[in-house]
């Protein structure tokens, strides 16, 4: 607070300055009742001590630096982690400060400074605060009904969040395959065009490299195909003759392990011509053979001819068929998002998730605000005003950085309400997520999310009695959260408070 | 009060700089002016958003037709709404759309909450403001700070796994007594033969665990609006009670409490307001089955089993697959809009009472 501003009122002492001994009876309910008294506040003490104690003595053990890091969460009680939600507590956060504190002191600047004094006007300012007062009421599961409407669904004005109306920051392009399955970039035109020659290609995403391709008709494909074909049963062939060749008796199992299955297949490609990468190739036939280990011959018969179709796959990839484009293949729509994607309706995603917070906690900010706002010195804005200020002026260079504190405290405790929010993102949240999208590579805003009170929700709501320590283990995260928030909350009030008295 | 001088007074700066332009200067505070407006009707824009959508889809609940996930339609009337003793809106055989049971559901959390915390809260307002020192003072509200501070979910985590397992404990009883002598019957090993013995009877869901934990969520809330309360009350009044030789205990139920009482019945009735909108600790803790009232209305009472609130069938619809348009959608809807109808209800009487019968003290 400003040195100027007069030292805050003491709140009034209340307790009897002089000795107030009343006779026995009366004396002895007057002690009855201090006893109930104390036994009451011991016993509150006692409550808040058990419950931290129960969650601690659930969740320590489940603690860990992986239960926090872990980006991607699994689904499995001993594993799961708190790093999806945490992020997405954090992007929530951040959204709903960055809309509800500037519309916050906005409001409470317009309730406290610029009282009217018409008539019809002083009682639309009394309308505001009454419905401020009205908005702090208000069940936080309907401000999530809400949410949805308006900002999820945006009353279905702009299309649905399958099918919007408005994007930004969305680029489309068109994917072709080429013979050995490789993708190949094109761009949007609006239609499907099937490939024909001379259409123009690219190597990447981002259409930037052209990419040397020959359109051929289907037929053209066929013989090299065959070849291939041809060549690569020639190998089964081989390996099935060595394959053969461990058994001890004429039908009995076969008795293959690791090292007889490289000898295999090291001496299968020794003297093949083929394009694909003999090392790639050598490892698939010595990974694969192991298995057929003691099988019958049927089972052998099945797992051989996945063998060789699984070299044929690598061969038809590796060899001259890549920069081959069949004339006629349609190919396929795709999305590339960029990080600053938006779209209109916003759907069930962060952008949504912040805003809707930012209605629950936006009436907290506006009364502490104006209480800030209020306990500044009348002296001071009108010794602003006294040196030719303007209205503006005074509030901008005089109340505000007077009312800073006191807007941060509030702010703080409005944010830390926020973040144990569930009830209103339970329709937004993705209840069940167990990776975070933010982080994909097409990551934006508009993916969905969890948030930290949401998944302590879910995990409490398993059957699985584990699941109940990784509850207690993200409860504690929670709390710390918190704990820090109120921290600062009480340093700033603290320090602001030590510098005006 | 210092009467504010003509505010915007649009004077040149004074002095060898340049003066600036003084019609920019008021378009300025004209457009902050704007800006601020903006900020405020967009607190009155939410409000009337939710009145909006809400009722429009309470008006589609009941106007028309509504088809289910299986197909099939149904009409619900303002009759059936208010009438009818039963809520299974999902039950493919028979659907019964009265809100009752899910009132009463609510009213159960809410009484066995407010069991708990008006007391409690009232009488720790009272030791706080007329009997603490300074020093405890210091400790007892941080810890009803901290109380007040931790989300909901803790609480309903509590309620599931502390609560409800201490209340479904097994005590253990003496099996049977021999009705003659009123001694316990002896097993084989020449003890009594015991068996266990739940005094609760409370299942793993049920009422009474949840309304505990609203209960202790609430009590910070009714201390502190109850204690601002009682402190708004003049010493001049104490005083003159202790004069004539009260005690203290005479004074805060004779004197200092009826005084405060229009702002502790504000601050009790924003305390339920509060505990009738709780959603997650009723989600985690107190089941999914509204009270049977069309079997009896005694079934209200039973709070050891599970139980259904308002808001508790919001949570469980918002999980599950909903359609837009269809019958849970609506039905949830119109639940939300019964809920806060209630809830604004609640705090408006509490203003209005706080304001209207508050003692002026001049």
């Amino acid at each position: 607070m400003s040195p100027y501003a007069d030292p805050p009122e003491p709140t009034p002492d209340t307790r009897p300055a002089f000795d107030v001994r009343p006779p026995a009876g009366r004396q002895r309910r007057d002690r009855y009742f201090l006893a109930v008294c104390r036994l009451t506040a011991v016993f509150a003490v006692l409550l808040l001590a058990f419950l931290l104690f129960s969650i601690a003595f659930n969740g320590l053990d489940r603690l860990s630096l992986d239960f926090l890091t872990d980006v991607n969460s699994s689904t499995s009680a001993t594993s799961a982690g708190i790093g999806p939600a945490l992020i997405g507590s954090v992007v929530l956060l951040l959204i709903c400060a960055v809309t509800a504190i500037p519309l916050g002191v906005g409001t409470a600047i317009l309730l406290e400074e610029y009282k009217p004094k018409n008539r019809f006007l002083r009682s639309l300012h009394g309308f505001v605060q009454l419905n401020i007062s009205n908005l702090a009421g208000v069940p936080s599961i309907v401000y999530g009904i809400l949410g949805v409407t308006a900002f999820a669904n945006m009353f279905y004005l702009f299309g649905t969040f399958t099918d919007p109306d408005v994007t930004f920051g969305q680029t489309h392009y068109l994917e072709y395959r080429d013979a050995a399955d490789n993708p190949l970039y094109a761009n949007d035109t609006g239609e499907l065009t099937p490939a024909a020659p001379g259409i123009e290609l690219y190597t990447d995403p981002a259409r930037t490299d052209t990419a040397r391709v020959t359109v051929v008709p289907a037929d053209e494909l066929r013989p090299i195909r065959e070849r291939i074909r041809q060549d690569v049963n020639a190998i089964g062939d081989t390996i099935k003759d060595m394959l053969y060749a461990t058994r001890e008796t004429r039908r009995g199992p076969l008795v293959v392990d690791t090292d007889v299955a490289q000898s295999i297949a090291a001496a299968a490609f020794e003297t093949t011509n083929l394009k694909a990468d003999t090392e790639k190739l050598t490892s698939i036939v010595a990974e694969a053979l192991p298995a057929m280990d003691g099988k019958t011959s049927s089972q052998i018969r099945s797992d051989r001819r996945a063998l060789v179709d699984a070299i044929e796959a690598a061969e038809f990839k590796a060899a001259g068929t890549a920069g081959l484009v069949v004339q006629g293949s349609t190919p396929q729509r795709r999305s590339a998002r960029q990080p600053w994607y938006v779209q209109l309706p916003l759907g069930k995603s962060v952008l949504a998730g912040g805003l809707t917070l930012m209605l629950v906690v936006l009436p907290i900010i506006i009364v502490a605000s104006a209480e800030a706002i209020r306990s500044v010195s009348p002296s001071m804005r009108a010794g602003c005003l006294a040196l030719g200020g303007t209205k503006w002026q005074a509030i901008r260079q005089v109340v505000l950085p007077a009312a800073i504190p006191g807007i941060c405290t509030g702010s703080i405790l409005a944010m830390s309400r926020a973040i144990g929010e569930a009830a209103p993102l339970i329709l937004l949240g993705a209840v069940f997520i167990s990776f975070n999208p933010l982080f994909r590579e097409n990551g934006s805003l508009m993916d969905s999310f969890s948030a930290m009170p949401l998944q302590i929700f879910q995990w409490t709501s398993e059957p699985d009695a584990e699941f109940k320590r990784t509850a207690a283990a993200g409860i504690i995260v929670l709390l710390a959260v918190l704990l820090t928030f109120n921290a600062v909350a009480v340093l700033i009030r603290q320090k602001t408070q030590g510098k005006s008295g | 009060m210092t009467t504010a001088p003509p505010s915007g007074v649009p004077l040149p700066a004074a002095g060898p700089r340049r003066p600036r332009s003084v019609r920019a200067r008021v378009i300025r505070e004209r457009f902050i002016l704007g800006l601020l407006i903006a900020c405020g009707a967009f607190t009155v824009l939410t409000t009337l958003a939710i009145i909006f959508v809400l009722a429009r889809e309470t008006f589609n609940f009941f106007a028309h037709e509504m088809t289910d996930i299986q197909g099939d339609t149904v009409t619900v009337s303002p009759g059936d709404f208010f009438g009818d003793l039963r809520w299974s809106p999902i039950a493919a055989g028979s659907r019964h759309f009265g809100i009752w049971p899910l009132i009463t559901g609510t009213a159960q959390v809410t009484v066995i909450a407010m069991a708990f915390a008006l007391p409690l809260g009232l009488v720790t307002a009272i030791w706080l403001s007329e009997y603490a020192s300074a020093r405890l003072r210091n400790i007892i509200k941080p810890v009803l700070e901290i109380i007040a501070g931790v989300p909901t979910v803790v609480f309903g985590f509590f309620a599931l796994t502390v609560i409800t397992p201490l209340l479904r404990f097994d005590f253990l009883q003496v099996a049977a007594r021999n009705p003659d002598t009123g001694e316990a019957v002896l097993g084989a090993d020449g003890s009594p033969i015991l068996i266990p013995w739940n005094p609760f009877d409370v299942g793993v869901y049920n009422a009474l665990a949840a309304g505990l934990a609203v209960g202790i969520m609430t009590l910070p809330i009714v201390t502190s609006l109850s204690e601002d309360a009682l402190r708004a009350v003049p010493r001049a009044l104490r005083e003159g009670a202790y004069g004539l030789g009260s005690s203290r205990f005479e004074v805060a139920t004779k004197v200092v409490v009826p005084s405060a009482l229009s702002g502790i019945v504000a601050a009790f009735l924003l305390a339920i307001a509060r505990t009738v909108g709780e959603t997650m600790i009723v989600a985690m803790a107190a089941g999914s089955l509204p009270p049977k009232l069309y079997e009896g209305l005694g079934n209200a009472a039973h709070v050891n089993t599970d139980t259904q609130t308002m808001t508790g069938y919001m949570v469980q619809i918002f999980l599950g697959d909903i359609e837009h348009g269809g019958v849970e959608y609506l039905s949830c809807y119109t639940v939300a809009f019964t809920l806060f109808v209630i809830t604004l209800g609640l705090t408006l009487l509490g203003n209005v009472i706080r304001k209207r019968f508050q003692q002026q003290y001049d």
